[in-house]
């Protein structure tokens, strides 16, 4: 059976989100949705419930910052005891500030590459079926199914109110 | 309408950036000669240590967080009105940051040296004090740096997407590079819109802990109106009231010659004008604190500093403190002040410069007046100082011009999904 | 049977409070009296000062629990008659009521110190009542059938009063913690000691509201408007303020302990150096901040009702033993923890108090507030059971509303 992919291209939410619906009922899979702004209802839609993983990066990161910022410092005067003003080495009180900031920075950081990472960013090449109209006001629907119903899914894409539809292959 | 703002500008903007740059240069060279004369031709000397430099410093800092307050605080808040001078507000604390940052540097005699707060394993088996305020500063601001940078860079892909799918050659590769590819798929707009509530969340407490530290490399040591607990909490909304009048500052030009109106309404800074009645007010009860415990802590020195601010040598600069940080902002409690263009950047000015003047008080101040009647002193700013301070200014409007042209100034693709939500099908069509 | 539960505990607060300045050691049950009395002073007028807050800054998510904000007004006058009773034992707990603190003698004066604070706690319970009475008689004028007209006038009056309330709380609780407790040590100074107090206070009130919300939540008058997402709104503002009181405290720590001046790390090093108060220390640490932050970083805990209520009463444990910590250190110093049986029952009198005003306030008022312009805008006008509008002028009458 070859598989066959299609490019529904739509003016509305609205529209798309009933042409997804559409198509799943008739056994197609959706690819990839793409849309100039993010809308939580596209992700249900396709079936993401969960929220992303990146906070689990976050976690880690955090907890990263915290026990580097805070050990390193206290190594630093375990090393090196630099007695000031009668205060205890290592300080607890001031580290509390040490270990915030770096718990911000490296939470931070973390979040971001796992985001970039789970993105696929940065992106060399363009991927099948993008059209440059998607990140203005245009939103694309990229679809899988049967080669056999191709015609069906394209009947039901533009009953549900497709601008255009296209057929990119295999 | 925002896409166009970057269409390609006139004589005037490049008139505007030619002078920005003069005045950048002009401050560069300036350092350039402190650095090679030393640091004696500043003014700073004994008792004054910290002059206008550090007044700079935290000056710089405190307009920074404004910009965090109204993209990060403001989009965990909810609150509508941020959407469109978001994009603005974080530009201006980047360019800010990074000006402050540039101050601890102007401000150090023997500047090849600053490497030695950085941690690293050296010959002179030495660390720095992670006990110091000034080793917190290091991390604060460089973190402070960092993340503003790459929060304001992540909100901006989606646009910068547009942009490369908008424009044709060598613009395109540019904008193409910049965006990283970014292509709106599901999954992409799934983990970014997770990945920016967090990055959201961290920069609030960033925001706060960074003026927080600024503050305590005051309130640490033992210096009469130096030494108090109020001053973390007093800083940052000291902080958050001065940027707001940066903000003000500049976007009522900017939405002006930009053609902007439309997006960013009068109501929007009209909310910034009530916040800063907020921070005013704030700032004013720390004044009244400061001075009642002042008195009630029975401290000579410290009561004799807070006497001798407002009736000594700088008394001027004090009055011109209280009146334009307290009683200006009060203005705005008046619908008609507040919803007038002119009344709200010429207020906002006046907020600018008494902020300026506050940190001058109280760094300046404190030290012309410590424990010790022999070693009470007064400072004069040279021109050198004077000159860098300008160069700064400047500095600040070149990037900040350069910004409006090259770079989507107001967040597109988020004020598209607010008109989406708000059931206005009005993006199809629409110039953006 | 319930209602009389209430009474009882007043009673027994009493009854134990009585017994305790009348026995060998009147400075300790002063000293408890004057805890429970700032405690709950902050919470009350801080749960209004929430309703203030939330009416400047036009938040529709928390107009369902604007009601059972509101309700701390009603033991506001007890409190205010409670601080007039404590005049008569001040001279057991002020250092300054025995020997005149030179410099401050004219300012830590009994007659002049409660007079001012008579007077404030005065201003804000008349400027709470009217910022209650605003939204009442909004509420019940809705439900009569009244012209938009005088609800907009009414909701007008409530964003005039609504900052006024906020400048007064914030000044008059500065004075109330500098005279009340911070006097406690009169050579001791902390400039951000009020705004620690205020916010702490509205950080309590907070974990008060939202244990309210966990118990009324399902009662018909709700209708089912406080519902998980309230909840995990509360929670999060419930998480930045921990973040800020813990801030709060940090920064009077850091800097007391980095600048080492004997007269004020004396206070400090009292409270979280020496027995007994070291181990109250730690224990406020964790309850008030510590485990709050960590529990309240998950989003689940956040959702579900019965775990943000066992955190709020866990905030509410560790703020009432960090005002513990404040006050009595300075009124005994050293010894046995004096933690026990008094303690107990004179907390659960003031609760019993605030329960019975409380019961006492929601009988009489419209549980939703259905004249608020934001309520009505998001969940448009409330229609409910046919009730009767108690004690109203123009006779009863069968309207549908949503009295309790």
């Amino acid at each position: 059976m070859v598989r066959e992919k299609l490019l529904g291209i739509f003016t509305s939410m609205e529209d798309l989100t009933e042409a997804i619906g559409l198509i799943q009922k008739k056994g197609a899979k959706v690819r990839t949705v793409y849309s100039p702004i993010d809308c939580r209802e596209i992700l249900e839609k396709v079936g993401i419930k969960k929220t992303s993983p990146v906070r689990f990066a976050t976690l880690m990161g955090g907890l990263a910052g915290l026990s580097l910022g805070i050990g390193f410092a206290i190594y630093t005067f375990l090393e090196w005891k630099f007695v000031t003003s009668g205060k205890p080495t290592p300080p607890a009180v001031p580290l509390v500030v040490v270990g915030f900031e770096m718990t911000i920075l490296f939470g931070f950081l973390s979040t971001l590459l796992c985001m970039l990472f789970l993105c696929g960013l940065p992106r060399l090449k363009e991927s099948q079926g993008y059209d440059p109209r998607f990140s203005k006001d245009r939103f694309g629907l990229l679809l899988e199914c049967d080669g056999a119903q191709r015609e069906e899914i394209r009947i039901s894409l533009e009953e549900a109110g497709a601008e255009e539809v296209r057929f990119l292959g295999s | 309408m925002i896409l166009g703002a970057l269409s390609p500008p006139g004589k005037r903007y490049w008139g505007a950036v030619i002078l920005c740059l003069f005045g950048l240069l002009y401050g560069a060279s300036c350092w350039a000669y402190q650095i090679l004369t030393g640091m004696g031709v500043a003014g700073i000397n004994h008792p004054v240590n910290w002059g206008i430099y550090l007044v700079n410093f935290v000056f710089w800092v405190g307009i920074a967080h404004s910009g965090t307050l109204i993209s990060a605080i403001l989009y965990l808040l909810r609150a509508q009105w941020r959407t469109s001078i978001a994009r603005a507000a974080e530009a201006m604390t980047v360019f800010a940051v990074m000006i402050a940052g540039l101050f601890p540097f102007i401000h150090l005699g023997r500047v090849w040296i600053f490497y030695w707060i950085i941690p690293y394993p050296n010959q002179r088996d030495l660390w720095p004090n992670f006990q110091s305020p000034l080793v917190f500063d290091f991390l604060a601001i460089s973190t402070y740096l960092t993340v503003s940078s790459m929060f304001w860079y992540m909100g901006m892909l989606p646009d910068l997407a547009a942009l490369r799918d908008q424009s044709t050659g060598l613009r395109r590769r540019i904008y193409g590079i910049f965006s990283l590819g970014w292509q709106g798929t599901h999954v992409q707009w799934r983990h970014y819109g997770t990945a920016y509530l967090l990055f959201a969340a961290f920069a609030t407490p960033l925001v706060i802990s960074v003026h927080s530290v600024v503050s305590w490399d005051f309130a640490l040591s033992i210096v009469p109106g130096w030494h108090s607990t109020i001053f973390a909490p007093y800083f940052v909304a000291g902080a958050i009231h001065s940027g707001l009048a940066m903000v003000l500052t500049l976007l009522i030009p900017m939405r002006g010659l930009l053609g902007l109106q439309p997006l960013i309404s009068l109501a929007t800074l009209e909310s910034v004008a009530k916040t800063m009645i907020l921070t005013g007010l704030i700032v004013g009860y720390s004044y009244g604190v400061e001075y009642f415990m002042a008195w009630y802590s029975g401290n000579m020195f410290e009561w004799d500093t807070f006497i001798w601010r407002a009736f000594g040598h700088y008394a001027p600069q004090f009055w011109v403190m209280v009146v334009c940080n307290v009683a200006g902002p009060l203005l705005f409690l008046f619908k008609a002040i507040r919803t007038n263009l002119l009344w709200l950047f010429a207020i906002a000015i006046i907020v600018n410069i008494g902020m300026w003047y506050e940190r001058f008080i109280i760094i300046v101040g404190s030290m012309s007046h410590e424990y010790v009647p022999h070693a009470w002193g007064v400072y004069s700013p040279s021109w050198v100082e004077l000159s860098i301070m300008l160069g700064s200014f400047s500095m600040f409007l070149f990037l900040f011009l350069l910004f409006c042209k090259f770079v989507p100034p107001v967040s597109v693709f988020e004020m598209k999904e607010h008109l989406w939500t708000h059931g206005k099908d009005e993006i199809r069509g629409r110039e953006w | 049977m319930v209602k009389l539960l209430p009474l009882a505990g007043i009673a027994w607060g009493a009854a134990t409070f009585l017994w305790g300045i009348k026995g060998d050691d009147p400075s300790r049950a002063w000293g408890n009296y004057l805890i429970n009395l700032i405690f709950w002073i902050g919470v009350c007028v801080g749960s209004v000062t929430w309703v203030a807050i939330m009416n400047m800054t036009n938040a529709s998510w928390g107009r369902p629990l604007k009601r059972l904000a509101e309700a701390q007004v009603a033991m506001m006058p007890f409190l205010w008659i409670l601080l007039a009773f404590l005049y008569l034992g001040h001279k057991k707990l002020y250092e300054w009521a025995i020997h005149p603190v030179h410099g401050k003698e004219r300012w830590l004066e009994a007659d002049f110190l409660f007079g001012r604070d008579l007077l404030i706690m005065g201003a804000m319970t008349l400027v709470c009542a009217f910022l209650v009475y605003q939204s009442v008689r909004a509420d019940k004028d809705r439900l009569l059938g009244e012209d938009q007209s005088s609800l907009g006038l009414r909701w007008r009056k409530q964003i005039f009063l609504s900052p006024l309330l906020g400048v007064l709380y914030g000044v008059g609780m500065s004075i109330l913690a500098w005279d009340l407790i911070m006097s406690l040590d009169p050579h001791w100074v902390s400039t951000l000691f009020g705004g620690y107090y205020f916010m702490g206070s509205l950080y309590t009130a907070l974990a008060w509201i939202g244990i309210l919300c966990f118990v009324f939540r399902r009662r018909e008058e709700i209708q089912g408007k406080i519902d998980r997402s309230v909840f995990h709104d509360l929670g999060k503002l419930l998480f930045a303020f921990c973040l800020v009181t813990g801030d709060f405290f940090y920064s009077q720590f850091l800097v007391i302990w980095y600048g080492n001046i004997p007269e004020e790390t004396k206070y400090v090093i009292l409270r979280v150096k020496t027995e007994p108060w070291n181990n109250v220390a730690w224990v406020v640490l964790a309850a008030a901040f510590g485990i709050p932050f960590v529990a309240l970083l998950s989003r689940k805990l956040k959702m579900s009702p019965p775990l943000l209520a066992v955190t709020a009463l866990v905030i509410l444990a560790g703020m009432w033993l960090e005002r513990f910590l404040l006050v009595v250190p300075s009124v005994k110093a050293g010894g046995q923890l004096p933690l026990g049986w008094m303690e107990l029952a004179v907390a659960v009198g003031f609760l019993s108090l605030e329960v019975m005003c409380l019961g006492w306030f929601m009988k009489r008022a419209p549980w939703l507030p259905v004249g608020d312009p934001l309520f009505e805008k998001r969940w448009g006008f409330v229609v409910g059971a046919d009730v009767e509008v108690k004690g109203d002028p123009s006779g009863p009458g069968k309207v549908k509303g949503v009295l309790g």
